[in-house]
């Protein structure tokens, strides 16, 4: 028999102050509650009368108990549940993750961290502009490009209108702006990086109007296909982003750096900071100064990192050693070559010699420029005659000077570029900091030999697998490192039963270039370490210290792996057939 | 222990807040609610209450051996859950019931009446049997 207490009278000023969130969105239904928190809460408030009178009867069946303390123990468990679910709804961590009771109150409250749907990720790309004339153009910052009916404009980190230089000068610091690059076919062509709407598609080669067109200007195209950005953040996502909004974005330390890059360059894949005192810091250890002088380097990777670029640069003859030599201007920082001909003459890699120097010596020398935008390239092939005629398609310009048109694919990371400028622009440029962007040094896998055995009656899906494993090695940078047990469950998934063994033959890519100096002084780029197991791809080189001579480092936050095409294979083992390599 | 009387009689049972029930009152007060309320009928108590009533209303006390076995059983139930139920305090009470008698005194096909009888803590007997009406015909 379970007294129940009937309420005739209300008092309208509770009544009102009812009328709130918490009751409204977050109390349960009599009939939600679990019975045994109530009993607990029941237990805990029975615990609790006893404190004040132990004499008065507050067990079940009493008629205080039924009465007043049950129905209160209800009402309370009802309220604790309530709270619950509203610090739920206030922990980021659980909004995260969809964790979310009120989608209401947990969107305006993402609002207080001016975190709302509209902060999402802008489309963003490089368009091409070739002219016919190599001198000075000037793009005002209300330039607009149209692309799909969307307009896009210049992503220009620095005060100041987008000035296109001349080819072979410098960029100015301080300034919005590229140099052109010749095509070697009478064009001179420039990279512009603009920003445009969310989720609007944009091809590659696609055409773009232009509200000012500037002279001599050929075309402008879109280089690759544009990242769309994403146009309405789910709650979950909002909550992932809000983090980066507290913490405070700054270049005063590695995650702030991370932080800042993150927000400032949506387009970045992964980003990695290397400072004082870790294993892959050298410029901090080098320097004229003789002392730390705050050195930060940091590693990027964007999302149009496997982008091949195809350039035409000339090579003029050089009579005294029998060259031809040439600087490789390139438009983003190139780190795997594919292939070198002169005109239906293969060159191969073989056939030339790269050097690299730094435009900075006191900012990045050797090997510490690799990668980066101060690593100036110079390409030297040695005249290679038949029957006393050179084999290469020589051309002769009207003052005489002999010379090769050199066609070079490469690939690059065409955004890379953009992230230096805009952690390097004049607003957010650290203080007392020398900050440097660069690519992560290339672990270049020439062989990747899976030997597994199959599951009994699965035909493995041996397509999926390779493109997996080539999108999780090319992508694996810190704070992650390589691990086979991600290769294990990828065949796994394919309908493999258990990979064998992973037979690997890889070696680090100091640089693209094989020297470092130029044709009268250098240094050979370093050819070890040598790679050949699958545990040495989480290679640190050296164990200690650093190369004295070519200044070169690897360890986990500035390696990543480049899979060489065909590379990854494999091989079927017959049960019971152990693979010994 | 105190707690608010109960006056029991059948239909026009209420509570009558007027008045209290102390010590072994109280407790046998506790005895009768349990042995009176459904068991399952308590969504946070599953063990509480006895099937007596459900029984008695059923139809299925056909004699007055069957009754009988009825108020043993709900007395048994109700000892158990009861001293469960007891706090830490009043475990070593001289008030606290340690046998609990339910005797059929009649049984129609309308009514069944019954005698309760405790013996306390304390070696007293509950010497005034309490009668306790149950009309099947709903109470």
């Amino acid at each position: 028999m379970l007294m129940k207490l009937r309420i005739t009278h209300v008092n309208p000023y509770l009544s009102s102050r009812m009328d709130f969130e918490l009751f409204n969105n977050y109390i349960p239904g009599v009939d939600d509650l679990d019975p045994a928190d109530v009993r607990d809460c029941r237990t805990r408030l029975v615990a609790y009368f006893q404190t004040i009178d132990p004499d008065i009867n507050t067990t079940v069946n009493a008629t205080v108990g039924d009465c007043v303390v049950t129905p209160e123990a209800i009402v309370i468990t009802a309220l604790e549940t309530a709270t619950g679910d509203l610090l739920s709804d206030l922990n980021l961590s659980n909004i995260a993750q969809g964790i979310i009771k009120n989608c209401t109150f947990v969107a305006n409250y993402l609002l207080t961290f001016s975190t709302d749907s509209s902060w999402y990720l802008k489309s963003s790309g490089i368009i091409r502009m070739v002219f016919s004339v190599d001198k000075n153009y000037v793009l005002d910052r209300s330039t607009q490009f149209t692309l799909n009916d969307t307009i896009f404009t210049i992503y220009l980190p620095e005060d100041g209108s987008f000035y296109i230089r001349p080819a072979g000068t410098d960029r100015v610091a301080g300034t919005n702006g590229i140099t052109l690059i010749d095509d070697g076919s009478g064009g001179y062509f420039a990279d512009v990086p603009v920003v445009g709407s969310a989720s609007v598609e944009v091809l590659a080669n696609d055409t773009a109007a232009m509200n000012f067109l500037p002279d001599n200007l050929v075309s402008a195209m879109a280089l690759f296909d544009f990242d769309p950005g994403t146009q309405e953040n789910t709650l979950p996502e909002l909550a992932q982003r809000t983090p980066l909004t507290i913490y405070s974005p700054s270049s005063s330390s590695r995650k702030g750096i991370i932080r800042f890059t993150e927000i400032s360059c949506p387009f970045v894949k992964s980003v990695s900071a290397t400072i004082r005192g870790d294993k892959e810091m050298i410029r901090d250890v080098v320097n004229p100064y003789g002392m730390g002088a705050g050195y930060m380097d940091v590693f990027a990777l964007s999302k149009m990192y496997a982008f091949t670029e195809e350039q035409v640069i000339r090579l003029n003859y050089v009579d005294a050693d029998d060259t031809f030599t040439g600087r490789f201007y390139y438009t983003g920082q190139p780190y795997f070559i594919l292939e070198l001909m002169v005109g239906s003459v293969p060159v191969g890699r073989d056939g030339c010699t790269i050097y690299s120097q730094s435009s900075d010596i006191v900012k990045a020398y050797r090997a510490q420029a690799a990668y980066s935008p101060f690593e100036e390239l110079t390409i030297v092939i040695p005249n290679t005659t038949q029957g006393g005629t050179s084999i290469y398609p020589v051309r002769t310009d009207t003052d005489g000077t002999k010379y090769i048109q050199l066609s070079i694919n490469y690939l690059t990371d065409p955004m890379l570029p953009e992230v230096s400028n805009i952690l390097l622009a004049g607003d957010d440029e650290p203080q007392n900091m020398n900050l440097m962007v660069k690519g992560f040094i290339p672990i270049i896998i020439e062989s990747f030999v899976v030997q597994y055995i199959k599951e009994p009656g699965v035909i493995p899906d041996l397509v999926t697998a390779q493109e997996q494993i080539l999108n999780y090695l090319s992508t694996c940078t810190a704070p992650d490192i390589f691990s086979s047990a991600e290769i294990n469950t990828i065949v796994k998934q394919a309908g493999g039963r258990v990979v064998t063994n992973v037979a690997v033959a890889a070696h680090v890519q100091w640089s693209i270039a094989d020297r470092f100096g130029d044709k009268e002084s250098y240094v050979e780029a370093l050819t070890e370490p040598v790679i050949t197991t699958i545990e040495q791809l989480n290679v640190t080189y050296p164990e200690t210290g650093y190369d004295i001579t070519t200044l070169a480092a690897i360890g986990f936050r500035n390696r990543r792996y480049v899979v060489v095409e065909g590379a990854i294979k494999f091989e079927e083992q017959k049960f019971g057939h152990l693979a010994t390599t | 222990m105190r707690d608010i009387k109960i006056s029991f009689k059948g239909p026009d049972t209420y509570i009558d807040i007027n008045a209290e029930v102390t010590d072994k009152n109280a407790y046998k007060q506790e005895c009768l609610v349990n042995i009176l309320t459904n068991r399952g009928s308590d969504p946070y108590y599953e063990e509480r209450g006895t099937t007596l009533m459900k029984e008695a209303l059923g139809g299925t006390l056909i004699s007055a051996t069957t009754a009988q076995f009825a108020c043993n059983n709900a007395t048994l139930d109700t000892l158990f859950f009861c001293r469960e139920q007891d706090t830490d305090l009043w475990r070593s009470a001289p008030w606290r019931i340690t046998e609990l008698t339910m005797s059929l005194v009649s049984l129609t096909n309308s009514r069944m009446t019954t005698e309760i009888y405790a013996v306390y803590a304390d070696e007293t007997e509950d010497n005034t049997r309490q009668p306790l009406p149950i009309i099947t015909n709903g109470l």
